[in-house]
C-alpha cells in the first residue's frame, strides 16, 4: 500500500473526527459563554455526569428495561410487517384493509398514539407498542414494494421449470426484496429508539430511560439530560450497526450457500 | 400431445389469435413461423400455461414439464451459469453431462463460474439453451433460440439441440427457414 492510498483511506474518517471535534469545541464555547449549567451543560460536565451514572445499578437496569421493550417492539414489527407484506402481495383484500391503517399511522403524530396507548394499556409496556407502531409501516411498505418489483418474467420462468416455493423465495424474491428490507431496517432502528423513548417520557414509565429523562427535565439537570441523550444515541447506533452487520453476514452466508 | 382448439386470445381490445387451432403429436418437431406480431409467442405462452385463452381450449396430454428458451433469456443474474442450470432442474444433474453440454455450447469453465450478468448476450443465450436441454423435461419450447449466437458456434449449438431433444416434442419459433429446416420436421405458418 503506497503512502497516497493510505492517506486516501484515512482522509474520510479523519474529516469525520475533525467535524465532531469542531462541534464539541463550539458546544464548550457556548456553554462557557452562557455560563449556566441549567441552560446548557458543557461537554466536560456531561462526560462527568455520564461516568457518575454508569457506575450505578439503576443506570444499567433502566438501559436494559428500555432496550428490551424498544427492540421487542422493533422485532415484532419486523416479523409481522414482513409476513403481512407477503400476504398483501397476493391477497388484495388484506392489502386494501391495511392501506388506510398504514396511511393513518404514517400521518398521525406519535404523541397522539402515545396518549391513546397510555389510556388503553397504561405505561408499563408502552414503548413496545409505540416502537411497533412506528416501525411496522416502514417495514411493511418497503418489503411490499420489494416484492412488487420482482421480475414477473423470472417468476414465469420459475413456474415453467416447476421451482419449489423455497427456490422461488431464495433465488427470485429474496435478492429483489433484500435491498428494500435493509434500507427499511436502517430507518426503522433509528425510529424505534426515538419513538420508544418519547413514549417513556410522556408515559413516565417507571424504571425506563424515558423516566430518567423526564426527571432530569423536571429538576433542570441539563447535564443528566444530555448524558442520557448521549446514551440513547450510542445504544441506538450500536444496535443499528450490529443488526446491519448480522443481516449482511446472514445474507452473505445464504448467497455463498446457494449461488454456486 | 398438444392441442389448441378454436382459440381466441385478445389483450384488451387488441385481438392476437382468432379461431386458432393446432395439433402437435408426441415426439413431433414443429416450427411456428410468421410475421412479427402474428401471435407466435402468444401460442407458446398458452402452451406453457402462462396465459389463458379468452375462449377456446388448450389441451396438454402426457407432458408434465417443458424445457423452455424464452424470447428473453430469463436467467437469474446473480447466479453462475452452472447454478442457473442446476436450479432449474428437478433432479441432480450429472456433472459429466453438464460439462459436455457446456463444452458443446462453447462455454468454458471461466464463463460458467461467473455470475451470468457478466456474460455477453450470446453467452447468456447459450446458458438459457443449456438450462432447457438439461431440465429433465418431456417437451421443449424454444422461442428464437439462436438469436444472438455467432456463426462459428451456430453449427455445434444446432447439432446439440437436435441430439438432446431427439424423440421428444419440440416446438420452435423462428423467422429463419434455414433454422426451421435444421431443427424441425414440420412448419406451421401463423
Amino acid at each position: 500500500m503506497t503512502a497516497s492510498t493510505i492517506l486516501a483511506k484515512f482522509k474520510k474518517p479523519f474529516y469525520k473526527i475533525l467535524a465532531i471535534a469542531f462541534w464539541i469545541i463550539v458546544w464548550e464555547a457556548l456553554a462557557l459563554a452562557i455560563g449556566s449549567e441549567l441552560i446548557i451543560a458543557s461537554p466536560v460536565q456531561v462526560v462527568k455526569t455520564l461516568f457518575s451514572l454508569v457506575v450505578t445499578a439503576s443506570f444499567w437496569s433502566s438501559l436494559l428495561y428500555s432496550t428490551l421493550r424498544i427492540l421487542g417492539g422493533f422485532l415484532m414489527a419486523l416479523l409481522i410487517g414482513v409476513a403481512l407484506a407477503a400476504v398483501s402481495s397476493r391477497v388484495l383484500v388484506v392489502r386494501s384493509l391495511l392501506e388506510p391503517i398504514t396511511s393513518v399511522i404514517k400521518a398521525t403524530p406519535v404523541a397522539s398514539f402515545i396518549i391513546l396507548a397510555i389510556i388503553w394499556f397504561g405505561s408499563k409496556n408502552l414503548a413496545i407498542f409505540i416502537s411497533f407502531l412506528m416501525v411496522f409501516p416502514v417495514i411493511y411498505l418497503n418489503v411490499l414494494k420489494g416484492i412488487e418489483s420482482t421480475d414477473v418474467k423470472l417468476l414465469e420462468m420459475a413456474r415453467v421449470y416447476r421451482f419449489s416455493p423455497l427456490r422461488v423465495l431464495l433465488y427470485i424474491y429474496l435478492p429483489e426484496v433484500m435491498p428494500f428490507f435493509v434500507s427499511a431496517c436502517s430507518i426503522a432502528l433509528g425510529l424505534c429508539w426515538k419513538s420508544g423513548v418519547a413514549a417513556e417520557v410522556i408515559g413516565i414509565t417507571t424504571g425506563s430511560i424515558g423516566e430518567n429523562l423526564y426527571r432530569a427535565k423536571l429538576y433542570f439537570e441539563t447535564g443528566e439530560l444530555l448524558a442520557w441523550t448521549a446514551v440513547i444515541i450510542a445504544v441506538s447506533t450500536v444496535f443499528e450497526k450490529l443488526f446491519m452487520l448480522a443481516l449482511k453476514k446472514a445474507w452473505g452466508a445464504l448467497e455463498r450457500r446457494y449461488k454456486r | 400431445m398438444i392441442k389448441l382448439i378454436n382459440v381466441f386470445k385478445s389483450y384488451g381490445k387488441q385481438s392476437v389469435l382468432e379461431d386458432f387451432s393446432l395439433e402437435i403429436k408426441e415426439g413431433e418437431r414443429v416450427a411456428l413461423m410468421g410475421r412479427s406480431g402474428a401471435g407466435k409467442t402468444t401460442v407458446i405462452n398458452l402452451i406453457l400455461g402462462l396465459i389463458k385463452p379468452t375462449s377456446g381450449k388448450v389441451v396438454i396430454n402426457g407432458i408434465s414439464q417443458f424445457g423452455a428458451v424464452f424470447q428473453e433469456n430469463r436467467l437469474i443474474d446473480a447466479l453462475s451459469a452452472r447454478a442457473n442450470v442446476r436450479v432449474a432442474s428437478k433432479e441432480e444433474i450429472d456433472s459429466g453431462e453438464l460439462d459436455y453440454v457446456f463444452k458443446e455450447l462453447m462455454l468454458d469453465d471461466e464463463i460458467t463460474e461467473k455470475p451470468v450478468k457478466e456474460l455477453s448476450g450470446g453467452e447468456k443465450r447459450r446458458v438459457a439453451i443449456a438450462r432447457a436441454l438439461l431440465s429433465q423435461c418431456d417437451a421443449y419450447v424454444f422461442d428464437e433460440p439462436l438469436k444472438g449466437i455467432d456463426e462459428i458456434t451456430l453449427k455445434s449449438v444446432t447439432e446439440l439441440i437436435n441430439n438432446k431433444t431427439k424423440g421428444k416434442t419440440f416446438i420452435l419459433i423462428t423467422h429463419s427457414e434455414e433454422e426451421a429446416n435444421a431443427l424441425c420436421d414440420r412448419i406451421i405458418r401463423i
